[in-house]
């Protein structure tokens, strides 16, 4: 348990450590503050445009349904924040296994008597964290807002719940191409390249059968995160989360099993 | 024998160094991420214009094959290497472990899946299903199997919520439910009349689906969905005969004055509406199951009370409504049934003003007869809005007759014979001789006579079930669960889905000069203060 937490500190160290740790922070903090005000000021521009005087204001019922802060603030930004993310987290996870790799470190690691297994959890439990962090950071503005105006907090609360899983399953998806090379550049693009694989299966509807499309979609990340901007959190999609994190886990171990033998 | 500095592509010495260093590319990992960049991109503009361009087939032919090479070089690799035992040991140790996981993730998922457990943090709370449409699939379903297909588009954004709903219906056990691409199945759409995305079709019954009885619901939400559910209820249809001849409300009239809303309500939840004309001496049919008397501008004719009265003496049913200011005899009759109602005007001072009327005379009612069938389901947080309402005076005419109040105002009512004086006045200080009270705006009565049982449900107020106010708020759930009672229906008293999405509790505006404000306090701050943090963790490493 000591040498488990002395390597989580010494993650923590190296990450914090580094400038970059902080700037990735600063640009997901950043950009969805920009999102988000963006998006808060083109929907009050439309709803007072809707409520004034000439246009019946809102008692006369003239606001369309579709000018509300779902459809028009959680929806879109939700939207441009999960492809921004899937940009923004591989460039924080490409060091995390690739570096060790690249430096002859992770042979250290394995002469400790830390398990494969063990120095795996601690390394996802670090990123984990640090996107978990950037999360909370990068919500404190919009979180505010909302409950400024006195709606939807719960609702809020669910994007919240889908932003940071899908940051932490495209995590899981750049920790494990960071586990199997020791190029960093490598491990940053393809960790964006599977995560905006396995984002949306939309485009594949026209060419596959129905059956594989029910495959594809019931795989892909965008549908259940979807349902989060909707407000609905179902137990179901957590579990797909989880499960997406576990085999991560698993496919991380399996390469450090394999450095350990084939060196 | 060959000149060693021989440049000639048959010298011998160069070919293993060449076959090396194809040798070492062909083996980089780097060759798998190209193959598998090659399929990324050539999947971008298939996502982005929906066709399969040149750019794409391209990228596909050289990515398979590369991904497919760099499979096979590994597993050959793997075959025939010196320590092969100890890598397939590993591999296989490794393999197993991530081939559990995966078995043991997608088992969970599907089982938590099956489970349908959710929760709805939505503002409006859209998925949670609303006793109406739970009701509803009951009843359906105790016909036969009930099957929804949605019919959908792979781009139409409005799947996602569509997709929602139905699971939480089909997460009651009453109906499965299907997607099925729109083109997918030609024969179907064209025998349900499928024309775009985003369509949902209900189906009753076992068989091929096109010979089941159905209902397309075109622009699927809850309330939609319930009135389709309520189309293939089985009951037997009530007859609702409308009095005409006295100004009474027009139940064709889409204005929004008028009370289509209300017409279109009683057909959907199973009614038959008839009108007579009373003042032409039209005598009230057999058939009729409640008399609808909505909000006469004019004295009915004797002719026409008498009518109601002898109706109502052989067991009938009556839902009248009326209007402060206006008398029209009615309130006579309905005294005689022991709901008197004073000609003046309710003044609430729990309410607030309602386009430009004074204060307190647009009630927002939320005390209900807890025990009445028709209120009971209606809580105190189920508001019902009035505009301009009677109240009622209740005193049983026989000992055995049951008289209620059904809806009331606040504790601090009063009465205003003149609603002028409400401009002038706080609302909350009535003149001294008047008494403040619950006054009663919606009052109901049973009177057993003989074998049989006369019913009526009085409003003090008509514009509640008038286009602009019956869907506001609880109002139209309180029309029809009265209306059901007095059609001695209480199986269809519920609380039905509020159509039309989204509440107006989402369009709520958020200040824009506190947005800036805290975007400039909170949104820059924060990533500034990270910057700075990073610039300080950047100087000290260097120094």
């Amino acid at each position: 348990m000591t040498r488990l937490r002395a390597l989580v500190r010494k993650e923590v160290i190296v990450l914090f450590g580094s400038p970059m740790a902080w700037i990735a922070l600063t640009l997901v903090a950043l950009v969805t503050a920009l999102i988000f005000y963006d998006h808060l000021r083109i929907y009050n521009q439309i709803l007072f445009l809707y409520a004034t005087s000439t246009m019946g204001g809102f008692e006369s019922d003239t606001v369309p349904d579709y000018i509300n802060l779902r459809d028009t603030v959680f929806f879109p930004v939700m939207e441009t924040l999960g492809i921004t993310l899937l940009g923004i987290i591989p460039l924080v996870t490409m060091r995390v296994f690739a570096e060790e790799r690249a430096r002859g470190t992770d042979e250290l690691l394995l002469t400790t008597r830390l398990s494969p297994g063990a120095i795996v959890v601690a390394k996802f439990a670090v990123a984990y964290a640090f996107v978990t962090l950037a999360m909370v950071v990068s919500f404190v503005y919009p979180a505010m807002a909302v409950s400024r105006g006195g709606v939807g907090v719960q609702h809020l609360l669910s994007v919240f719940v889908g932003l940071l899983l899908h940051a932490l399953a495209v995590a899981s998806i750049g920790l494990v191409c960071s586990a199997f090379t020791k190029s960093q550049l490598i491990a940053a693009i393809a960790g964006f390249a599977a995560g905006f694989v396995l984002w949306d299966f939309s485009w594949a509807g026209p060419f596959v059968g129905e059956r594989l499309f029910a495959v594809l979609d019931a795989i892909s990340i965008h549908p259940r995160y979807g349902a989060f901007s909707e407000g609905v959190v179902r137990v179901s999609h957590l579990v797909y989360f989880a499960g997406l994190a576990c085999v991560a886990a698993a496919l991380a171990r399996l390469s450090f099993d394999w450095r350990r033998v084939a060196g | 024998m060959a000149d060693p500095r021989s440049n000639r592509p048959s010298d011998r010495p160069s070919e293993p160094r060449l076959d090396r260093r194809w040798q070492r590319w062909l083996d980089t990992p780097g060759l798998g991420l190209i193959g598998a960049l090659a399929l990324a991109f050539g999947a971008i503009p298939v996502i982005w214009t929906d066709q399969l361009p040149v750019f794409s087939l391209v990228n596909f032919a050289i990515g398979t094959p590369i991904l497919l090479w760099v499979l096979v070089r590994g597993l050959r690799r793997l075959r025939n290497a010196s320590a092969a035992s100890l890598y397939r040991r590993t591999l296989l140790r490794g393999g197993a472990l991530v081939a559990g996981a995966l078995v043991l993730a997608v088992a969970a998922e599907r089982l938590a899946e099956r489970s349908g457990a959710q929760f709805d943090w939505s503002a409006e709370r859209l998925y949670e299903l609303s006793p109406a449409i739970l009701e509803g699939l009951e009843a359906v379903s105790a016909q036969g199997p009930i099957e929804a297909f949605l019919y959908r588009d792979a781009f139409d954004p409005r799947i996602r919520s569509t997709r929602l709903l139905l699971g939480a219906m089909s997460d009651t056990g009453h109906l499965e439910f299907d997607e099925r691409r729109l083109d997918a199945h030609p024969d179907e759409e064209d025998c349900f009349a499928v024309g775009s995305s985003n369509t949902i079709v209900l189906t009753l019954g076992s068989g091929p689906p096109c010979q089941r009885r159905f209902e397309r619901v075109d622009r699927p939400t809850e309330g939609t969905l319930f009135e389709a559910l309520f189309r293939m209820r089985p009951f037997d249809r009530q007859t609702v005969v409308v009095a005409r001849g006295a100004g009474e409300g027009d139940l064709q009239d889409p204005g929004e004055t008028g009370y289509s809303g209300l017409g279109e309500a009683l057909l959907t939840e199973g009614y038959r509406v008839r009108e007579i004309v009373l003042a032409a001496g039209d005598r009230i049919p057999e058939d009729a199951d409640v008399v609808l008397v909505l909000a006469p501008q004019r004295e009915l004719l004797p002719g026409s009370l008498e009518a109601l009265d002898a109706y109502l003496a052989k067991g009938g049913r009556l839902m009248a409504f009326l209007e402060p200011g206006i008398t029209t005899g009615l309130e006579e009759l309905l005294s005689r049934y022991g709901l008197t109602s004073p000609d003046a005007w309710v003044v609430d001072p729990a309410s607030a003003s309602l386009e430009g009327d004074a204060p307190g005379l647009s009630p927002l009612a939320f005390r209900y007869a807890a025990r009445h069938p028709a209120t009971e389901l209606l809580s105190g947080n189920q508001m019902t809005l009035f505009r301009g309402t009677r109240a009622f005076e209740l005193r049983k005419p026989e000992p055995e007759d049951d008289i209620d109040g059904l809806v009331y105002s606040s504790r601090r009512g009063w009465l205003a014979d003149d609603p002028s004086l409400t401009e002038t006045r706080d609302p909350k200080d009535p003149p001294s001789d008047v008494t403040t009270d619950y006054q009663v705006l919606v009052a109901s009565g049973r009177y057993p006579r003989g074998e049989n049982e006369a019913r009526i449900v009085a409003f003090g107020d008509a514009h509640l079930a008038s286009n602009r106010y019956l869907r506001a708020l609880f109002n139209l759930d309180l029309v029809m669960n009265a209306l059901h009672w007095t059609a001695a229906r209480d199986s269809g008293v519920t609380i039905r889905p509020k159509n039309g999405g989204v509440s107006r509790g989402l369009q709520f505006p958020i200040p824009l000069e506190n947005t800036l404000t805290l975007f400039q306090g909170l949104g820059l701050l924060v990533p500034q203060l990270l910057l700075a943090a990073g610039l300080l963790t950047w100087a000290r490493t260097r120094t």
